[in-house]
């Protein structure tokens, strides 16, 4: 996994403008991220006398070293999904969210949201501080029993500091109820916008534009919460909840590519306008239940084109959109040219709209809707937009996409080895464990509810539990399972 | 420290002190007074510079006291402590109800809050205030920017009225036992189904991807669109064509605006392209186009081109023009010619004289019926282009401009009628040495004098016999004096040597400077009689007439 290389070209991939010094202290905080989580992992794994752990070891007290001699000190800290080494907020990324992630829990699950690393903290020093994070932390008081166990030893260079109380991830009932105030605000705007645009009214660009801020801040800072919002299937507003949707699914995948705050913004405009276009369209033709017939499906087409030049038609926009506006026109162009609409000048479609389009079409062929009375699993969609060139979706995007949702994606209905019958709420955060997702068991093996569900994270099985694995996934029609009501 | 030296000093009642509270209550103010002054200067003040100068001394000396600012915004106030320390006087620029209209509830300053993010703080504060309903509001604006010092809570105007989503209300009821199902696999994935190799991004991957978004930001997005809005132009659908059309002349000015000409000469291209294809574009779409033409042949519009390119003349910003000039119709040839006239810059104006001469016609004639134009900078241009041209049927038009109020003008009729060399020509510059103006008289002299125009010898001879020249300067009479001798010729070497040599009782009949133009004179007549005439003035006592003579000497072949 690691990649050091990756991170300064990361940084102006992204189009950010940053100081040489940014970038230096980028690619050190980056640095010693990795040598952590190297450390923490082998220490995991080995006795610490195993050269592999000592050699891990050494290596974390030589990047310390060297960031502490051009930095003097070292605070690192961790804000929601956020990582700051010396108020500088690390970019993370596909070749680094993993990392990141796992050594903010290692500190968060003592209640730990700040390492102050002090000139002098050496081998001996790391060594007992990494084996104090991976003792079972205490559950009544983590913080408190981790500063008393770290009294008893030599440790004095690296000072843990508390969550405050601004910086602690919210209670997960709060953090859902900000998931689904976004999530709901966006759906009206989506709602809103496309009403205005079909009784050829102005559209407040202004709440279109709050309403993706809103959804990049989710994602940034609580994407568990709002990708769970994307299992609220709401036949009646499927334009307006898929609109939605695409966007949160884009902004995350965005956001595991690396992208900055002003690109997620982007990407997620075009992706919650990709369908703009079909306020243009007959409602009759958009309604209609069963398949179209080849002049509606032509028509139907012209959504990407009418979209484009819708986005032309709305005021309030300091200059045009036009990543978005493209996203919006290409998000129907496979990678091999063909699909709509139709280029006669050469044409490839961008990153921004190959990524609209996985998940455009992730979300589509999940949700029922007027023509798909049977929505595809998840994972058969993943499996086919992957294996199925037809479907002329980027490989590489897909794959991305995969890496994020797992291969079990939120919302899936899934039967244990229990044969008890649970739904994915979260991926694993670990890649290693893409196949051991966080559920929530809402039946027995014998049928009957859980009450309260009970919430499991697979890869990681509560003490003097046995392990549960995923046998396959199901319908939740199969059962009358209401997904959204486990996210809600 | 300076600034509150009472900072350190705490309140009985272990809450903020006096002091702190007076240091917290005059930043507050001071906010709301660069405020104002930022509305007052548009951003750009020495006193402003100034102030915030001082908001930022002030903040930095708070940090010794507070670890953090912590502000409340209510919609008349703004509160520290659960104290006011801030109230507006008046709605239009009160700080507290800007923040408060807009769903801000809380600021937190934290140190170093004053080094980099105060400036665009108050910056967007006052952008803020200007802008139009539909745009943004000061959230999207704060959300624009990565604060490290600046927190922000704030209330989510949209999500009033907004119904927050709710389960389906159907409560879990017993269902068949799942493992019936799990029986028989139909639709299902295993791990191996997914092998990591797929799953798992490689550096291989990461790298792909790193590149892929690095493209992405380099990706030209304005030509992308275009091509998109030009192949859809093609598809025929009058409708929709009428749409981009008018789409495109919507963009072409911003285009032109934003100085990317380059961009707007593409779009003119490819209409043109599209346009001139048979049945490619609708007739009322057709018109549009040509309406779109005929709008950028307008003087205005022109001049705006010209003013665009002229702002940042760079290679690329002179091609750019050339490219869009190369699709203004004939319409635009007089604004183009007064373009000519008055660009400053060397690359614009080539760009534009070479437009120019392209609208003017294979033989330029359509620049002709232009020089009877009211418009003196148009009239120059086009009698540049048939001078260029050699129009010598046009040299009756041109003679006429010697009539014009003018100088400039009349003057470059004379140089015009100069370069068409003909008996028309020639004719007219006669008129010209009568002219009210100096420099066209010595232009028409010297022109004459470079035609040798025979029949102009006995107009000249009495030019040179005028009072007028007598009392004119050196230079116009040595003009005349030299096109006498040019015109005249042999014959008219008696008329010069009496004006050099000729005596009177009194001494020399001419003043010295006559004499001397004279002896110039001569030189333009080569022949042995003026040869004659200049050596027996060689030693003249007067050293100006002297010097004339040597000149004209070593001029004159022996």
């Amino acid at each position: 996994m690691s990649n050091p290389h990756l991170s300064q070209s990361d940084a102006s991939a992204a189009g950010e403008q940053v100081s040489a010094d940014d970038r230096e202290l980028q690619r050190t905080g980056r640095d010693l991220l990795f040598a952590l989580y190297a450390s923490l992992r082998v220490l995991r794994i080995y006795p610490l006398e195993n050269q592999t752990v000592q050699n891990a070891l050494a290596e974390l007290d030589a990047v310390g070293a060297q960031t502490l001699a051009t930095e003097g000190g070292i605070s690192l800290r961790y804000v929601g999904d956020f990582v700051f080494v010396n108020d500088l907020r690390l970019r993370i990324d596909l070749g680094s969210f993993a990392t990141y992630g796992a050594v903010g829990r290692a500190l968060r699950q003592h209640g730990i949201g700040q390492l102050d690393i002090l000139p002098g903290a050496g081998v001996a020093e790391w060594t007992a501080f990494l084996a104090l994070l991976l003792a079972e932390p205490d559950p009544e008081n983590p913080f408190a029993r981790f500063v008393e166990r770290l009294g008893r030893t030599t440790v004095s260079h690296l000072v843990p500091v508390p969550e405050s109380a601004a910086d602690v991830a919210s209670d997960p009932d709060d953090a859902r109820e900000a998931a689904k105030r976004t999530y709901a605000q966006t759906v009206a705007v989506a709602r809103e916008v496309m009403s205005e645009m079909r009784m050829g009214r102005g559209v407040s660009v202004r709440r279109v534009k709050r309403a993706v801020q809103s959804i990049v801040d989710q994602v940034l800072t609580n994407e568990t919460s709002i990708t769970g919002m994307t299992t609220l299937r709401d036949y009646d507003e499927y334009t307006f909840t898929h609109s939605v949707n695409v966007c949160i699914f884009s902004v995350a995948l965005g956001k595991k590519l690396g992208l900055n705050k002003q690109q997620l913004y982007d990407l997620g405009l075009g992706a919650l306008l990709h369908d703009v276009g079909k306020v243009r369209m007959p409602l009759e033709v958009i309604n209609k239940q069963g398949p179209l017939t080849p002049d509606e499906r032509d028509l139907m087409q012209e959504h990407t084109v009418e979209g484009l030049l819708a986005l032309f038609d709305m005021r309030g926009f300091a200059e045009p959109p036009l990543r978005p506006m493209l996203g919006v026109y290409e998000h129907h162009i496979k990678v091999d040219g063909g699909g709509y609409p139709r280029s006669i000048r050469p044409r490839n479609p961008s990153l921004f709209s190959r990524i609209i389009a996985v998940a455009d079409g992730f979300d589509a062929a999940t949700t029922k809707r007027s023509y798909q009375s049977t929505p595809w699993l998840p994972d058969r969609v993943l499996k086919e937009m992957r294996d199925n060139p037809a479907r002329g979706m980027d490989p590489l995007v897909v794959k991305a996409f995969i890496s994020m949702t797992g291969i079990y994606p939120v919302g899936s209905v899934v039967i244990l080895d229990t044969y008890e019958l649970a739904v994915v709420t979260a991926a694993s955060p670990d890649p290693e464990a893409f196949h051991l997702p966080t559920v929530r068991v809402i039946y027995d093996s014998m049928g009957t509810p859980v009450e309260p569900p009970l919430t499991v994270d697979l890869a990681h099985p509560p003490a003097g539990a046995p392990p549960r694995t995923i046998i396959k996934t199901t319908d939740p029609e199969r059962y009358g399972i209401h997904v959204g009501d486990y996210f809600v | 420290m300076a600034a509150f030296p009472q900072l350190n000093e705490v309140a009985d009642d272990g809450g903020p002190s006096p002091a702190e509270r007076a240091a917290v209550q005059e930043i507050v103010r001071d906010f709301g007074r660069s405020l104002r002054l930022h509305l007052l200067y548009e951003g750009s003040n020495a006193a402003l510079d100034r102030f915030v100068e001082s908001v930022r001394s002030r903040m930095a000396a708070l940090w010794g006291a507070l670890p953090h600012l912590t502000v409340d915004v209510t919609e008349n106030e703004m509160a520290w402590g659960g104290e006011a320390v801030y109230r507006g006087e008046t709605r239009t620029d009160d700080l507290a109800f800007l923040l408060y209209r807009d769903g801000v509830r809380q600021l937190t300053f934290l140190p170093g809050f004053e080094e980099d993010e105060l400036l665009p703080f108050l910056e967007i504060l006052a952008r803020v205030q200007r802008l139009k309903e539909e745009e943004d509001d000061l959230l999207t604006l704060l959300w624009d920017r990565d604060w490290t010092a600046l927190r922000y809570r704030y209330v989510e105007p949209l999500t009033e009225g907004t119904t927050l989503p709710a389960g389906s209300g159907v409560p879990p009821r017993p269902v068949e036992p799942p493992r019936e199902e799990a029986a028989t696999l139909v639709s299902t994935v295993s791990r191996d189904d997914f092998r990591e190799t797929l799953y798992f991004l490689d550096e291989g991957d990461l790298r792909r991807l790193t590149a892929e978004v690095r493209r992405e930001m380099e990706r030209d997005l304005w030509t992308e669109i275009l091509s998109a809005l030009f192949d859809r132009l093609e598809d025929g659908l009058p409708d929709r064509q009428e749409k981009i059309v008018r789409i495109l002349s919507d963009l072409l000015p911003s285009l032109l605006g934003a100085g990317r000409l380059a961009l707007a000469g593409t779009i003119l291209r490819e209409l043109v392209a599209i346009a001139t294809r048979p049945g490619s574009l609708a007739p009322p779409v057709l018109r549009a186009v040509r309406d779109l033409f005929d709008r950028l042949a307008h003087p205005e519009t022109v001049q705006e081109l010209i003013r665009t390119a002229g702002e940042a003349p760079d290679e690329a910003a002179v091609q750019g023009l050339v490219s869009l000039l190369s699709f203004l119709p004939p319409a635009a040839l007089p604004a183009l010619l007064r373009a000519a006239e008055t660009a400053a810059e060397e690359g614009v104006r080539g760009a534009v004289l070479q437009a120019a001469e392209r609208l003017a016609g294979r033989e330029g004639e359509r620049a002709v019926p232009l020089l009877g134009d009211p418009d003196v900078l148009v009239a120059t241009g086009a009698t540049r282009i048939v001078a260029r041209r050699g129009i010598g049927a046009a040299a009756g038009e041109v003679a006429r401009l010697l009539a014009r109020p003018e100088v400039p003008l009349r003057l470059v009729a004379v140089e015009t009628l100069h370069t068409l060399h003909n008996a028309s020509a020639a004719g007219a510059l006669q008129g010209a040495l009568d002219d009210a103006d100096r420099e066209v008289r010595i232009a028409a002299a010297r022109a004459l004098a470079a035609l040798r125009y025979a029949p102009a010898r006995q107009t000249l001879q009495v030019a040179v016999e005028s009072k007028r020249l007598r009392e004119s300067d050196i230079t116009e009479q040595i003009a005349f004096f030299e096109a006498f001798g040019s015109v005249a010729g042999e014959e008219g070497v008696a008329y010069l040597d009496r004006i050099l040599n000729g005596k009177s009782w009194l001494g020399r009949r001419e003043s010295p400077e006559l004499r001397a133009c004279a002896a110039l004179g001569l030189a333009r007549a080569p022949s042995p009689a003026a040869r004659k005439a200049l050596t027996a003035a060689a030693a003249d006592p007067d050293p100006v007439v002297r010097s004339a003579v040597g000149r004209a000497l070593r001029a004159t072949p022996s």
